[in-house]
Protein backbone atom coordinates (compact mmCIF):
# COMPACT_ATOMS: atom_id res chain seq x y z
CA UNK A 1 0.00 0.00 0.00
CA UNK A 2 2.75 2.17 1.29
CA UNK A 3 4.73 1.35 -2.30
CA UNK A 4 1.50 2.42 -3.86
CA UNK A 5 1.23 5.89 -2.61
CA UNK A 6 4.79 6.25 -3.21
CA UNK A 7 3.99 5.71 -6.84
CA UNK A 8 1.14 8.02 -7.15
CA UNK A 9 3.19 10.88 -5.82
CA UNK A 10 6.28 10.41 -8.36
CA UNK A 11 3.91 10.20 -10.99
CA UNK A 12 1.92 13.18 -10.10
CA UNK A 13 5.39 14.81 -9.53
CA UNK A 14 6.33 14.06 -13.16
CA UNK A 15 3.50 15.33 -14.61
CA UNK A 16 4.32 18.64 -12.79
CA UNK A 17 7.57 18.83 -13.66
CA UNK A 18 6.57 18.48 -17.37
CA UNK A 19 4.07 20.62 -17.41
CA UNK A 20 6.72 23.45 -16.14
CA UNK A 21 9.23 22.73 -18.20
CA UNK A 22 7.34 23.47 -21.51
CA UNK A 23 9.62 25.93 -23.55
CA UNK A 24 7.03 28.47 -24.48
CA UNK A 25 6.88 29.41 -28.75
CA UNK A 26 7.84 33.23 -28.64
CA UNK A 27 7.94 35.20 -31.92
CA UNK A 28 10.00 37.98 -31.86
CA UNK A 29 9.07 40.80 -34.28
CA UNK A 30 10.02 44.45 -33.60
CA UNK A 31 9.04 47.47 -36.11
CA UNK A 32 10.73 50.66 -37.13
CA UNK A 33 9.49 53.81 -38.55
CA UNK A 34 10.49 56.00 -41.38
CA UNK A 35 9.27 59.60 -41.89
CA UNK A 36 8.91 60.88 -45.10
CA UNK A 37 8.93 65.00 -45.82
CA UNK A 38 8.51 66.75 -48.75
CA UNK A 39 7.14 70.33 -50.44
CA UNK A 40 5.37 70.66 -53.06
CA UNK A 41 5.98 73.78 -55.48
CA UNK A 42 3.59 75.39 -57.18
CA UNK A 43 2.88 74.19 -60.74
CA UNK A 44 0.77 75.39 -63.49
CA UNK A 45 0.13 73.67 -66.73
CA UNK A 46 -1.88 75.73 -69.23
CA UNK A 47 -3.19 74.01 -72.14
CA UNK A 48 -5.85 75.24 -74.79
CA UNK A 49 -8.17 73.10 -76.94
CA UNK A 50 -6.90 74.88 -80.40
CA UNK A 51 -4.14 77.18 -81.06
CA UNK A 52 -6.78 78.63 -84.19
CA UNK A 53 -9.82 80.86 -84.35
CA UNK A 54 -10.59 81.06 -88.08
CA UNK A 55 -13.31 83.54 -88.66
CA UNK A 56 -13.41 82.66 -92.63
CA UNK A 57 -14.77 85.16 -94.81
CA UNK A 58 -16.66 88.20 -93.46
CA UNK A 59 -19.04 90.24 -95.08
CA UNK A 60 -18.75 93.71 -93.12
CA UNK A 61 -22.00 94.50 -91.42
CA UNK A 62 -22.36 91.14 -90.85
CA UNK A 63 -20.54 89.58 -87.50
CA UNK A 64 -19.29 86.15 -87.49
CA UNK A 65 -18.20 84.38 -84.50
CA UNK A 66 -16.40 81.08 -86.34
CA UNK A 67 -16.95 77.93 -85.40
CA UNK A 68 -16.39 77.02 -82.03
CA UNK A 69 -14.83 78.69 -78.78
CA UNK A 70 -11.56 77.71 -77.29
CA UNK A 71 -11.82 75.95 -74.05
CA UNK A 72 -8.44 77.24 -71.81
CA UNK A 73 -7.31 74.18 -69.05
CA UNK A 74 -5.70 74.56 -66.36
CA UNK A 75 -4.20 72.47 -63.67
CA UNK A 76 -2.09 73.91 -60.63
CA UNK A 77 -1.32 73.10 -57.52
CA UNK A 78 -1.93 77.13 -56.38
CA UNK A 79 -3.87 77.09 -53.11
CA UNK A 80 -5.13 80.09 -54.20
CA UNK A 81 -6.44 79.08 -57.69
CA UNK A 82 -5.15 81.48 -60.50
CA UNK A 83 -6.23 84.55 -62.52
CA UNK A 84 -6.49 84.15 -66.66
CA UNK A 85 -5.01 87.25 -68.92
CA UNK A 86 -5.09 88.13 -72.08
CA UNK A 87 -3.24 90.52 -74.41
CA UNK A 88 -2.53 91.47 -78.17
CA UNK A 89 0.89 93.44 -78.09
CA UNK A 90 -1.25 95.96 -80.58
CA UNK A 91 -1.37 99.09 -78.92
CA UNK A 92 -4.05 101.90 -79.51
CA UNK A 93 -7.05 100.99 -80.75
CA UNK A 94 -6.23 97.97 -83.42
CA UNK A 95 -6.82 94.29 -82.80
CA UNK A 96 -4.33 91.64 -83.75
CA UNK A 97 -5.73 91.17 -86.78
CA UNK A 98 -3.36 92.49 -89.69
CA UNK A 99 -4.03 92.66 -93.17
CA UNK A 100 -1.01 90.63 -95.52
CA UNK A 101 0.09 94.15 -96.49
CA UNK A 102 1.76 93.92 -92.97
CA UNK A 103 0.14 97.86 -92.36
CA UNK A 104 -3.74 97.74 -92.54
CA UNK A 105 -5.52 96.31 -89.16
CA UNK A 106 -8.84 95.47 -88.33
CA UNK A 107 -9.83 97.84 -85.08
CA UNK A 108 -10.09 96.62 -82.03
CA UNK A 109 -14.18 96.04 -80.17
CA UNK A 110 -14.44 99.06 -78.09
CA UNK A 111 -15.66 97.86 -74.66
CA UNK A 112 -13.00 96.85 -71.85
CA UNK A 113 -12.17 94.29 -69.59
CA UNK A 114 -13.48 96.26 -66.95
CA UNK A 115 -17.02 97.02 -68.76
CA UNK A 116 -17.96 93.90 -71.31
CA UNK A 117 -20.72 95.04 -73.58
CA UNK A 118 -23.60 92.92 -75.37
CA UNK A 119 -22.54 92.71 -79.10
CA UNK A 120 -25.15 95.18 -81.28
CA UNK A 121 -25.11 93.39 -85.08
CA UNK A 122 -24.58 95.59 -87.75
CA UNK A 123 -23.56 98.23 -84.82
CA UNK A 124 -20.43 97.25 -83.77
CA UNK A 125 -17.62 96.67 -85.21
CA UNK A 126 -14.09 95.33 -84.94
CA UNK A 127 -12.69 92.18 -83.03
CA UNK A 128 -14.17 91.33 -79.74
CA UNK A 129 -13.46 88.90 -77.25
CA UNK A 130 -15.71 87.12 -74.33
CA UNK A 131 -15.71 84.88 -71.89
CA UNK A 132 -18.56 82.56 -72.13
CA UNK A 133 -18.07 79.63 -69.82
CA UNK A 134 -16.08 78.62 -66.63
CA UNK A 135 -15.64 75.84 -64.34
CA UNK A 136 -15.27 78.53 -61.33
CA UNK A 137 -17.74 81.58 -61.24
CA UNK A 138 -17.78 83.13 -64.46
CA UNK A 139 -17.79 86.50 -63.70
CA UNK A 140 -21.35 88.29 -64.21
CA UNK A 141 -19.66 91.23 -66.62
CA UNK A 142 -19.56 88.70 -69.48
CA UNK A 143 -23.23 88.13 -69.60
CA UNK A 144 -25.36 85.17 -69.53
CA UNK A 145 -24.35 83.62 -72.98
CA UNK A 146 -23.85 80.08 -72.20
CA UNK A 147 -22.34 79.26 -75.76
CA UNK A 148 -19.55 80.65 -78.20
CA UNK A 149 -21.98 82.27 -80.19
CA UNK A 150 -24.97 83.14 -77.36
CA UNK A 151 -26.37 86.24 -78.35
CA UNK A 152 -25.91 87.39 -74.60
CA UNK A 153 -22.22 86.98 -74.46
CA UNK A 154 -20.66 90.20 -73.79
CA UNK A 155 -17.75 91.65 -75.58
CA UNK A 156 -14.04 93.43 -75.22
CA UNK A 157 -11.77 94.71 -77.07
CA UNK A 158 -8.38 92.51 -76.10
CA UNK A 159 -5.76 94.83 -74.59
CA UNK A 160 -2.23 95.59 -75.40
CA UNK A 161 -0.78 94.57 -72.30
CA UNK A 162 -1.60 91.71 -70.12
CA UNK A 163 -5.25 92.04 -68.45
CA UNK A 164 -7.46 89.57 -66.09
CA UNK A 165 -10.04 88.57 -68.12
CA UNK A 166 -10.95 85.55 -64.96
CA UNK A 167 -9.89 84.98 -61.16
CA UNK A 168 -10.62 81.18 -60.60
CA UNK A 169 -10.39 81.10 -56.81
CA UNK A 170 -9.33 78.38 -54.47
CA UNK A 171 -7.06 75.29 -54.64
CA UNK A 172 -7.97 73.32 -58.01
CA UNK A 173 -7.53 69.20 -57.19
CA UNK A 174 -8.14 68.67 -61.16
CA UNK A 175 -8.50 70.87 -64.22
CA UNK A 176 -9.97 74.07 -64.39
CA UNK A 177 -11.28 74.46 -67.73
CA UNK A 178 -12.38 78.69 -69.10
CA UNK A 179 -13.95 78.93 -72.55
CA UNK A 180 -13.44 81.87 -74.68
CA UNK A 181 -14.81 83.08 -78.19
CA UNK A 182 -14.08 86.32 -80.42
CA UNK A 183 -16.83 87.92 -82.75
CA UNK A 184 -15.73 90.23 -85.52
CA UNK A 185 -17.23 92.87 -87.73
CA UNK A 186 -15.63 95.49 -90.10
CA UNK A 187 -16.91 98.74 -91.54
CA UNK A 188 -17.68 98.74 -95.06
CA UNK A 189 -14.59 100.63 -95.87
CA UNK A 190 -12.23 97.67 -94.27
CA UNK A 191 -9.70 96.88 -97.20
CA UNK A 192 -9.90 93.59 -98.38
CA UNK A 193 -8.21 90.79 -97.66
CA UNK A 194 -6.28 88.28 -95.79
CA UNK A 195 -5.88 89.20 -92.15
CA UNK A 196 -4.47 87.38 -88.90
CA UNK A 197 -2.78 87.93 -85.83
CA UNK A 198 -2.14 86.38 -81.98
CA UNK A 199 -3.39 86.84 -78.67
CA UNK A 200 -1.81 85.60 -75.74
CA UNK A 201 -3.10 83.88 -72.95
CA UNK A 202 -1.59 84.06 -69.40
CA UNK A 203 -2.46 81.93 -66.78
CA UNK A 204 -1.15 83.03 -63.15
CA UNK A 205 -0.60 80.95 -60.23
CA UNK A 206 -2.42 83.06 -57.17
CA UNK A 207 -0.23 81.91 -54.08
CA UNK A 208 -1.67 84.15 -51.18
CA UNK B 1 76.77 -17.70 19.66
CA UNK B 2 74.09 -18.00 21.32
CA UNK B 3 73.63 -13.73 20.21
CA UNK B 4 73.97 -15.17 16.81
CA UNK B 5 71.15 -17.82 16.84
CA UNK B 6 69.49 -15.16 18.73
CA UNK B 7 69.72 -12.58 15.90
CA UNK B 8 69.68 -14.80 12.78
CA UNK B 9 65.51 -15.90 13.00
CA UNK B 10 64.90 -12.20 13.78
CA UNK B 11 66.89 -10.28 10.72
CA UNK B 12 65.66 -13.21 8.11
CA UNK B 13 62.13 -12.18 9.49
CA UNK B 14 62.79 -8.82 8.73
CA UNK B 15 64.10 -9.03 5.57
CA UNK B 16 61.39 -11.50 4.64
CA UNK B 17 58.99 -8.77 5.99
CA UNK B 18 60.56 -6.19 3.67
CA UNK B 19 60.58 -8.04 0.70
CA UNK B 20 56.92 -8.87 0.79
CA UNK B 21 56.00 -5.21 1.62
CA UNK B 22 58.15 -4.00 -1.56
CA UNK B 23 56.47 -6.42 -3.44
CA UNK B 24 52.84 -5.35 -2.80
CA UNK B 25 51.93 -8.06 -0.90
CA UNK B 26 52.48 -6.17 2.48
CA UNK B 27 49.95 -4.98 4.72
CA UNK B 28 46.97 -2.70 2.72
CA UNK B 29 45.90 0.53 4.12
CA UNK B 30 42.20 0.90 3.23
CA UNK B 31 41.03 4.01 0.44
CA UNK B 32 37.58 5.16 -0.55
CA UNK B 33 36.80 7.18 -3.93
CA UNK B 34 33.15 8.01 -5.12
CA UNK B 35 31.76 9.80 -8.03
CA UNK B 36 28.89 12.06 -9.98
CA UNK B 37 27.79 13.75 -12.46
CA UNK B 38 26.09 17.41 -12.75
CA UNK B 39 23.61 17.89 -15.69
CA UNK B 40 23.70 21.62 -17.16
CA UNK B 41 20.80 22.34 -19.19
CA UNK B 42 19.89 25.78 -21.23
CA UNK B 43 17.01 26.32 -23.39
CA UNK B 44 18.07 29.91 -25.77
CA UNK B 45 15.06 31.42 -26.63
CA UNK B 46 14.29 33.40 -29.30
CA UNK B 47 15.80 36.93 -30.30
CA UNK B 48 15.29 39.66 -33.03
CA UNK B 49 16.75 42.97 -32.84
CA UNK B 50 15.64 45.48 -35.29
CA UNK B 51 16.87 48.79 -36.35
CA UNK B 52 16.90 51.34 -39.13
CA UNK B 53 20.67 52.24 -39.49
CA UNK B 54 20.34 54.68 -42.38
CA UNK B 55 17.55 56.51 -43.98
CA UNK B 56 15.49 57.07 -41.17
CA UNK B 57 14.01 60.28 -42.67
CA UNK B 58 13.72 60.37 -46.00
CA UNK B 59 13.48 64.37 -46.63
CA UNK B 60 12.70 64.74 -50.79
CA UNK B 61 13.04 68.64 -49.99
CA UNK B 62 11.10 70.75 -52.83
CA UNK B 63 9.47 69.15 -55.51
CA UNK B 64 8.28 70.34 -58.68
CA UNK B 65 5.30 68.57 -59.98
CA UNK B 66 6.14 66.71 -63.38
CA UNK B 67 9.89 66.29 -61.98
CA UNK B 68 10.23 62.99 -60.09
CA UNK B 69 12.44 62.55 -56.93
CA UNK B 70 14.31 59.64 -55.72
CA UNK B 71 15.68 60.20 -52.65
CA UNK B 72 19.33 59.63 -52.61
CA UNK B 73 19.93 58.12 -49.61
CA UNK B 74 19.07 54.66 -49.44
CA UNK B 75 16.54 53.45 -46.12
CA UNK B 76 18.75 50.54 -44.18
CA UNK B 77 16.66 48.15 -42.26
CA UNK B 78 19.23 46.42 -40.03
CA UNK B 79 18.00 42.84 -38.36
CA UNK B 80 19.67 40.03 -35.80
CA UNK B 81 18.04 37.09 -34.94
CA UNK B 82 18.78 33.71 -33.92
CA UNK B 83 15.49 32.28 -35.54
CA UNK B 84 16.43 29.42 -37.52
CA UNK B 85 14.83 30.21 -40.58
CA UNK B 86 15.81 34.25 -40.85
CA UNK B 87 13.24 36.72 -41.07
CA UNK B 88 10.75 39.09 -42.44
CA UNK B 89 10.43 42.23 -43.20
CA UNK B 90 7.20 43.89 -43.74
CA UNK B 91 5.66 47.01 -44.49
CA UNK B 92 3.08 49.16 -44.04
CA UNK B 93 1.94 53.10 -43.76
CA UNK B 94 -1.50 52.58 -43.12
CA UNK B 95 -3.08 54.60 -45.46
CA UNK B 96 -5.34 53.07 -48.16
CA UNK B 97 -5.19 54.76 -51.90
CA UNK B 98 -3.04 57.63 -50.41
CA UNK B 99 0.58 57.53 -49.44
CA UNK B 100 1.24 58.14 -45.40
CA UNK B 101 2.37 62.20 -47.00
CA UNK B 102 -0.30 64.54 -45.50
CA UNK B 103 -0.37 68.11 -46.19
CA UNK B 104 -0.14 70.62 -43.23
CA UNK B 105 -4.05 71.50 -43.76
CA UNK B 106 -4.18 67.57 -42.16
CA UNK B 107 -6.38 66.75 -45.01
CA UNK B 108 -4.55 66.46 -48.06
CA UNK B 109 -2.64 63.64 -48.63
CA UNK B 110 -0.36 62.33 -51.88
CA UNK B 111 -1.28 59.55 -53.67
CA UNK B 112 0.20 56.15 -53.88
CA UNK B 113 2.36 55.62 -57.17
CA UNK B 114 0.26 55.19 -59.93
CA UNK B 115 2.17 52.49 -61.82
CA UNK B 116 0.11 49.08 -60.71
CA UNK B 117 3.02 48.27 -59.14
CA UNK B 118 2.38 46.02 -55.36
CA UNK B 119 4.72 44.56 -53.16
CA UNK B 120 3.85 41.16 -55.12
CA UNK B 121 4.75 42.68 -58.16
CA UNK B 122 6.23 45.92 -58.34
CA UNK B 123 6.42 48.00 -61.11
CA UNK B 124 9.29 50.61 -63.06
CA UNK B 125 8.62 53.79 -62.00
CA UNK B 126 7.86 55.70 -65.41
CA UNK B 127 8.21 59.76 -66.30
CA UNK B 128 4.27 59.99 -66.31
CA UNK B 129 4.07 58.10 -63.19
CA UNK B 130 3.02 59.96 -59.65
CA UNK B 131 2.80 58.86 -55.92
CA UNK B 132 5.07 58.11 -53.27
CA UNK B 133 6.21 54.45 -54.27
CA UNK B 134 9.07 51.93 -52.23
CA UNK B 135 11.49 49.50 -53.91
CA UNK B 136 14.19 47.29 -52.51
CA UNK B 137 17.30 47.16 -54.10
CA UNK B 138 20.04 45.23 -52.25
CA UNK B 139 19.82 43.00 -49.80
CA UNK B 140 22.25 40.69 -47.73
CA UNK B 141 20.54 37.56 -48.26
CA UNK B 142 19.03 37.09 -51.45
CA UNK B 143 16.78 40.27 -52.75
CA UNK B 144 13.98 38.90 -54.83
CA UNK B 145 13.33 39.34 -58.15
CA UNK B 146 10.34 40.78 -58.43
CA UNK B 147 12.23 44.02 -57.21
CA UNK B 148 14.18 44.59 -60.48
CA UNK B 149 17.80 44.19 -61.31
CA UNK B 150 18.77 47.63 -59.82
CA UNK B 151 21.88 47.82 -57.37
CA UNK B 152 21.79 51.49 -56.35
CA UNK B 153 19.25 53.37 -54.83
CA UNK B 154 18.64 55.37 -57.57
CA UNK B 155 18.94 52.86 -59.86
CA UNK B 156 16.65 53.05 -63.10
CA UNK B 157 16.28 49.11 -63.03
CA UNK B 158 14.93 49.37 -59.50
CA UNK B 159 10.80 48.55 -59.36
CA UNK B 160 8.61 50.21 -57.20
CA UNK B 161 5.55 49.36 -55.48
CA UNK B 162 2.41 50.87 -53.75
CA UNK B 163 2.98 50.94 -49.84
CA UNK B 164 0.35 49.01 -48.53
CA UNK B 165 -2.03 49.95 -45.82
CA UNK B 166 -1.09 46.59 -43.49
CA UNK B 167 1.78 45.16 -42.62
CA UNK B 168 2.84 43.31 -46.14
CA UNK B 169 5.99 41.23 -46.18
CA UNK B 170 8.06 42.76 -48.63
CA UNK B 171 11.32 41.04 -48.06
CA UNK B 172 12.18 37.20 -47.14
CA UNK B 173 15.76 36.63 -45.26
CA UNK B 174 15.70 32.87 -44.80
CA UNK B 175 18.05 30.69 -43.67
CA UNK B 176 20.09 29.97 -39.87
CA UNK B 177 21.08 32.80 -37.37
CA UNK B 178 21.68 36.51 -39.31
CA UNK B 179 24.11 38.93 -37.56
CA UNK B 180 23.19 42.53 -38.95
CA UNK B 181 21.23 41.29 -42.05
CA UNK B 182 20.60 44.48 -44.29
CA UNK B 183 17.84 45.25 -46.40
CA UNK B 184 17.98 48.27 -48.04
CA UNK B 185 15.11 50.34 -49.17
CA UNK B 186 14.04 52.94 -52.43
CA UNK B 187 11.09 55.76 -52.23
CA UNK B 188 10.60 57.98 -55.20
CA UNK B 189 8.11 60.48 -55.63
CA UNK B 190 6.36 63.08 -58.02
CA UNK B 191 2.77 64.50 -57.92
CA UNK B 192 0.44 65.63 -60.31
CA UNK B 193 0.29 69.84 -61.29
CA UNK B 194 -2.69 70.08 -59.72
CA UNK B 195 -1.21 68.61 -55.97
CA UNK B 196 -1.65 71.31 -53.45
CA UNK B 197 1.42 73.39 -52.56
CA UNK B 198 2.94 73.26 -48.99
CA UNK B 199 4.65 70.84 -46.63
CA UNK B 200 4.02 67.29 -46.33
CA UNK B 201 5.14 64.20 -44.17
CA UNK B 202 4.25 61.17 -43.09
CA UNK B 203 5.78 57.68 -41.46
CA UNK B 204 6.11 54.42 -43.34
CA UNK B 205 6.32 51.53 -40.98
CA UNK B 206 8.99 48.90 -41.35
CA UNK B 207 8.22 45.45 -39.28
CA UNK B 208 10.84 42.32 -38.37
CA UNK B 209 9.61 39.59 -37.38
CA UNK B 210 11.37 35.92 -36.99
CA UNK B 211 10.91 32.94 -38.48
CA UNK B 212 10.82 30.05 -36.26
CA UNK B 213 9.99 27.10 -38.56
Amino acid sequence: MLLMVNKIKLLILTVFVAAISVTPTVIFAETETVTLTATVNVALALTISSANYSFGSLIPGSPVKGSGGIDVFVETSAPNGYTLAIHDSVGGTDSALLHSDATTRIADFTSTIASPSVWSSGTSKGLGLTVYSADTSKEAKWGTGTTYNDANNAYVAVPQTASIIHSSAGYKAGIDTTSIAFILDVPPSQKTGNYSGTTIITATAVLE
Amino acid sequence: MKKLLFFMPLAAGLCTFLAMSFLGYGPQKESQAATDTVTVSATVLAYLSFSITAGDTVAFGDLTPGTEECYATGTVATVSTNAANGYTLGVHDGSGTDSPMTHTDTTTKIPDVDNSGTIASPATYGASNIGLGIGLYASDTTKEGVWGTGTTVCDTNNKYAVIPATATTAHTAGGGPKSADTSSWSFKLDVANTQKTGSYSGDVTFTATEVLS
